[in-house]
């Protein structure tokens, strides 16, 4: 289940809306009261979600949300009022940021934590499966360049080149990537 | 980290990069930065030296009535703030500053380091590297956002242990600096609890002053978005070590390091005595350029390995001036004294003014001192001749008012500025009633 900090300077909002997390089934983590205390204990205690009040001391809680989403450290709920919608235009479009107007409603935040809670962990597959496959496709280009090399200047077919290629890589136990490597290295010299 | 860029590049990367802001910087004589922010669509303006402000709002610079000053952006300083990702990049350039007339303003401390390298250059030296290692406090805010002096680690030197808050905030500095250009050498936890270090590579001194001044805004911002206060004050807390400012220094001719000679005693030049004699008969002058705070004076006291005596030696880590075993191009200079809160232009110029004196008038340094000077007796460094370190911020601006060598350094109009305010800031500290005071007085009397 999500792990929550949350940020407001009023300890009765801090332990409503705590109560109304762990009643759903979330863990919150720890509260800050201020925007520094945030910051500090959002790098210490990576959370999966921060739920800030905007009106935070020493940092206001949009300037705490810039800094979370550009150094990618947790996803971020903004509470805020109408009047200061107009001052977090610039950081709105991330995919990690929702803004969540006064009075909350419980439904409405329990349905928004659970909503941004799938879709990180959407994100992350797909950021997981993006991962492996450029890593595929980096393996594939360099093998297919050094059998290329090999077919060139050994004379050999290209199931002979990638066959040398993978015993080499089996025998030495080093990966096929890393020895395709080494054969445009050496023909490059 | 000094590229080099011409106009044209610059307009092709501001766009490129889509940078919305530039901030125009330079330093007041003090070293604190000051900010010009103008918005792209003046940049081509800037980078043709057209850009105008009022010095007569920044301390030490001029009168009301020649306030007009004019910013010539060094386009080889031009680098975007690695933060901000999102929208709105940042980008700055520093200033030289200049006269509306065309000349260079003899109050801009970049213009006095830059006369010193000309006097080197002039000396037949044409390269004065500079490798700093600075050192800095991150503390922890309270509920206002005030900075206090708890740390939250109790991590000592070299600490490997589990990751603390400001591990993380020290990671986060140097990739933040590696992306603005930076070569980080070593990056570790200092003596001190919540005390850090980071050393970058050496450079010619201008590259060097430049980036100092980066590192320090660099270092603070890191540590505010880490919820944390950064500080360069030298000596924060009293009882455990302060923050220093080593500063190693070497003089190429040609590509060719002089403090190197293989047959010299202790394998250095002549050239290299000489420096190191200038720098020694200097010191107490200039201490009030490299130590410029009265809190500097705090941190050179015995037992916190912060220099006291005025010795040199190529053995022991305790005196003011060590030669580090490295040999060949890597021979070099080490002054212990300064500390971060001095002004890099006015420090570096002082330092290589002071070494270069020595060179002229070939004053040659008393010999080396191997033993720990801090256990010898006070009539034993008498035997030897070894002097100290100014012991307060007064004694050390009365050393500065009497040195004809710090004045043809900072130029008429920095050494009155300097001494006025600094004499302002004594006594400032002199009058004020102290909780020390209190403490030891109140029940007392």
């Amino acid at each position: 289940m999500a792990r929550i900090l949350v940020a407001m300077s009023n300890d009765t909002s801090t332990s409503k809306l705590r109560a109304i997390l762990i009643e759903n089934g979330y863990t919150v983590i720890d509260h800050a009261r201020d925007g520094h205390e945030c910051l500090r204990k959002m790098r210490a205690l990576k959370p999966d979600l921060v739920i800030l009040d905007y009106n935070l001391q020493s940092m206001n809680g949009c300037e705490v949300a810039r800094v979370t989403i550009e150094d990618k450290i947790s996803d971020v709920i903004l509470i805020i009022n109408d009047a200061e919608k107009s001052l977090v235009d610039e950081i709105k479009s991330d995919s990690g940021f929702v803004c969540l107007t006064k009075p909350l409603n419980k439904p409405g935040l329990i349905n928004t934590i659970e909503l941004m809670v799938k879709n990180k962990r959407k994100i992350r597959e797909l950021e997981r499966e993006i991962e492996s496959l450029r890593a595929t496709l980096d393996t594939r280009k360099d093998v297919e360049k050094a059998k290329g090399l090999l077919m060139k200047n050994l004379n050999l077919s290209e199931s002979e080149a990638f066959k040398r290629i993978q015993k080499q890589s089996m025998d030495r136990g080093i990966p096929m990537r890393e020895i395709a490597k080494a054969i445009i290295l050496a023909y490059d010299i | 980290m000094r590229m080099n860029y011409t106009k044209e590049d610059i307009l092709r990367i501001v766009k490129e990069q889509d940078v919305k802001f530039i901030r125009l910087q330079f330093t007041d004589i003090f070293g604190i930065l000051k900010n010009v922010a103008i918005t792209v669509e003046q940049l081509e303006k800037a980078l043709d030296n057209k850009c105008m402000f009022d010095g007569s709002s920044i301390e030490g610079f001029v009168r009301i009535e020649e306030s007009d000053m004019y910013l010539r952006p060094d386009t080889n300083t031009f680098v975007i703030f690695p933060w901000r990702p999102q929208t709105g990049k940042v980008a700055r350039l520093i200033c030289d500053v200049y006269n509306p007339d065309g000349t260079p303003f003899e109050g801009d401390p970049r213009y006095a380091l830059k006369k010193a390298l000309k006097r080197a250059a002039d000396m037949g030296y044409d390269q004065f590297n500079v490798g700093p290692e600075c050192e800095f406090f991150l503390f922890l805010t309270d509920n206002e956002g005030n900075p206090t002096t708890i740390t939250h680690d109790n991590g000592g030197y070299f600490d490997l242990g589990p990751v603390d808050l400001g591990e993380n905030a020290r990671r986060d500095m140097c990739l933040a600096l590696e992306e603005m250009g930076f070569e980080i050498e070593a990056s570790h936890h200092e003596v001190a609890p919540g005390q850090h270090e980071i050393d970058f590579k050496y450079s010619d001194a201008l590259t060097t002053a430049d980036a100092i001044l980066t590192f320090k805004l660099v270092v603070k911002t890191i540590a505010q978005r880490h919820g944390l206060h950064a500080t360069f004050i030298p000596k924060p807390i009293f009882g455990i070590n302060g923050s220093g400012m080593h500063t190693n220094t070497s003089l190429f001719r040609n590509g060719q390091n002089v403090f190197y000679d293989e047959k010299g005693p202790l394998q250095l030049s002549q050239e290299a005595y000489w420096f190191i004699g200038g720098l020694m008969k200097h010191m107490r002058s200039i201490a009030a350029i490299t130590n410029p705070i009265v809190n500097s004076y705090k941190r050179l006291v015995p037992g916190y390995e912060a220099p006291v005596y005025i010795a040199w030696s190529a053995r022991n880590r305790s005196p003011l001036i060590r030669i580090p075993a490295a040999r060949g191009m890597a021979t070099r200079v080490e002054l212990r004294c300064p500390d971060p809160s001095c002004n890099p232009y006015l420090a570096l110029a002082a330092i290589l003014s002071a070494g270069l004196d020595g060179i002229e008038n070939k004053i040659q340094p008393p010999a080396s001192t191997d033993k720990n000077i801090f256990q010898m007796t006070e009539t034993q460094r008498k035997d030897e001749g070894i002097d100290s370190l100014p012991g307060s911020l007064k004694e050390a601006i009365d050393e500065m008012k009497g040195s004809k060598l710090v004045k043809e350094v900072l130029g008429e109009h920095i050494f009155e500025k300097y001494i006025e305010a600094k004499y302002d800031e004594w006594d400032g500290y002199r009058t004020k009633v102290t909780q020390w005071e209190l403490d030891q007085y109140l029940t007392k009397y």
